[in-house]
């Protein structure tokens, strides 16, 4: 048995516990567990004398049929390479070519942004039926390692997407790890406001949920606040799982939102750091916590914070394991291990795996915190942000942390390009001049940034992290407020 | 159309555009000539689109149903023209 048909017959076993619970819903389409294993059986049949080669490029759709799809995948033998259903056409056709994935399959209802050659219908008598599109331009990229069952990737925030592979074994094992950390039983109805190729759906609301008999909701159409509490409140979740940024626009419900999560008893978030103001707006409206989980892509979930320990990432979970150099005040680089990390980057000419992890399987992450004596995580910053200016070594979260002090300001983002530090600052009715005064005072002289840029607000992706194209967009306009110290040369 | 319908019809192409501009923080600014440039071209992103969408909700007292058409947001005239509709 191949790696991947592991899956799907676990999933299998799953749904013969509970075939009639009901298993994935969206879009007003509900399937029971019986359902789910029939298409994955019926739809893995056909992949399976229909695709050549094992690599197959998978689209996926927040509907049941997808789910179906993906597992039916699994089922057939073949390893599916979770695609972001956002790649335009001609992304999406490069990054097959890159990873030598001759085949993409993904559902009816998806549309690409042009229209892929070679598209067959898949045989299967269901409403939604996937389909396939053969590429015969790419060459297949040959064997992967023997035990990867799936490929997922990277955000490709820092450059182009890389291709993680993945065994059975991580995959049951992080399920079987977020299950037991966030008690997920079949009595769970879990609404999921993100795409399940991202992390924080992969990692909290697939197989977590369906190994454990749950129901997962997922969100078809528009993600505007209203259609989602609308959603919510048909849905009642016991579980909803979204990015910071579209929790915080769900506040804008007020009371239909409090409503909607009336049986809820567990909100999680990830990706990206949760605004303070936010979190406690979170609770006054919904009187629930936001919990939190940190990890990065090659390691998935390293710990959980079910929302009770304010500014925590969380404490390890089971298996796990932290190292952290630095101490309260003075962060220091955190290094990850998981019993479920990524095996290899599939081959794309870039640096192997191996290199981004010791010999002791510790990936270096680019995150910059501590442990506190509670066992929990702090993160405060990254790696990546330490400056080195004139010899003098720095953290840039330093100088946000010291802008952000002056009474006022509601956001900073400090970074350096070719040697220009910009301090980036929102903060409706404060001038430069005082953000200016106040970092003479406040911060080592070398440390006091070249330019300060007012910006009406910060601009974050929709997974909250700082878009710093958008920023710099925002501060080429004239009429925003510009400061210099001249001193750049 | 007649000749209020017409001028109404216009003003609420023009606060679209207002809103759009404003929630995007003047990144997008359409003119009356782009009206059915498709809004991904003039640099529509779908976080824009959502902070968009939130706000037309605001500002027309419609709610956008869940099943709504990816190709109604396509341009002002589709958006408004949905509206129009409603």
């Amino acid at each position: 048995m191949t790696p991947s048909a592991r899956l799907g017959d676990v999933l299998l076993d799953a749904c013969a516990r509970t075939p009639a619970h009901p298993a994935v819903v969206a879009g007003g389409d509900a399937w029971t567990y019986a359902r789910l294993a029939e298409a994955v059986r019926h739809v893995g049949e056909d992949l399976r004398l229909r695709l050549d080669g094992t690599r197959c490029m998978f689209v996926p759709e927040p509907l049941p049929s997808s789910v179906a799809t993906l597992f039916a995948l699994f089922r057939a033998g073949k390893v599916p390479f979770i695609a972001d259903p956002t790649w335009p056409a001609a992304v999406l056709l490069d990054i097959c070519g890159t990873f030598g994935c001759r085949t993409v399959v993904a559902g009816s209802g998806h549309s690409f942004s042009e229209p892929l050659p070679g598209r067959q219908p898949v045989r299967d008598d269901r409403r939604s039926p996937p389909f396939a599109w053969t590429l015969p331009w790419i060459a297949d990229g040959g064997a992967l390692h023997p035990s990867t069952a799936f490929v997922r990737f990277s955000s490709g925030s820092t450059g182009r997407p890389r291709a993680l592979e993945f065994s059975a074994s991580a995959a049951l094992e992080a399920a079987g790890t977020w299950r037991a950390a966030a008690a997920i039983s079949e009595r769970d109805r879990i609404l999921c406001l993100a795409t399940l190729n991202n992390g924080l759906a992969f990692n909290t609301s697939l197989l977590s949920a369906l190994l454990a008999g749950a129901t997962l909701h997922l969100h078809a159409g528009l993600p505007t606040p209203g259609a989602i509490v609308r959603n919510a409140l048909q849905v009642l979740p016991t579980i909803l799982v979204g990015f910071p940024f579209i929790l915080e626009l769900l506040l804008g419900q007020g009371e239909k939102l409090r409503r909607s999560l009336g049986e809820a008893r567990l909100v999680v978030s990830s990706a990206a750091p949760l605004p303070a103001d936010v979190a406690t707006r979170w609770q006054d409206v919904t009187g629930l916590p936001i919990g939190h989980y940190y990890g990065i892509a090659e390691t998935g979930p390293v710990t959980f914070n079910d929302g009770r320990t304010p500014g925590s990432s969380g404490t390890p979970l089971p298996g796990t394991r932290i190292r952290a150099s630095g101490r309260e005040g003075s962060p220091g680089p955190i290094a990850v291990r998981t019993r479920y990390q990524a095996t290899a980057y599939v081959d794309d000419g870039g640096p192997p795996l191996t290199d981004a992890a010791d010999a002791e399987g510790y990936f270096l992450t680019s995150d910059l915190g501590h442990l506190a004596a509670d066992g929990g995580l702090r993160i405060v910053g990254r790696a990546g942000r330490v400056a080195n200016l004139a010899g003098n070594k720095f953290s840039l979260d330093a100088v946000e942390a010291a802008i952000g002090s002056l009474p006022g300001i509601e956001g900073v983002h400090v970074q350096i390009r070719d040697g220009v530090m910009t301090a980036y600052v929102h903060g409706p009715g404060i001038p430069v001049d005082a953000v200016r005064a106040h970092c003479l005072r406040v911060l080592p002289p070398l440390q006091v940034p070249h330019r300060i840029r007012q910006v009406p607000h910060l601009p974050r992706s929709a997974a909250g992290k700082i878009s710093v194209a958008s920023l710099e967009l925002l501060s080429e306009r004239p009429n925003r407020t510009t400061y210099s110290t001249g001193e750049e040369t | 159309m007649n000749q209020s319908a017409a001028q109404a019809d216009a003003e609420l192409r023009t606060r679209l555009c207002d809103v759009l501009s404003e929630v995007s923080q003047g990144k997008i600014t359409v003119s009356r000539a782009q009206f059915q440039a498709p809004l991904k071209d003039l640099g529509m992103d779908s976080v824009t689109l959502l902070s968009f969408l939130v706000a037309v909700e605001d500002l027309v007292g419609i709610e956008w149903p869940a099943d709504i058409p990816k190709s109604t947001f396509a341009s002002i005239d589709s958006i408004a023209d949905y509206i129009d509709s409603a």
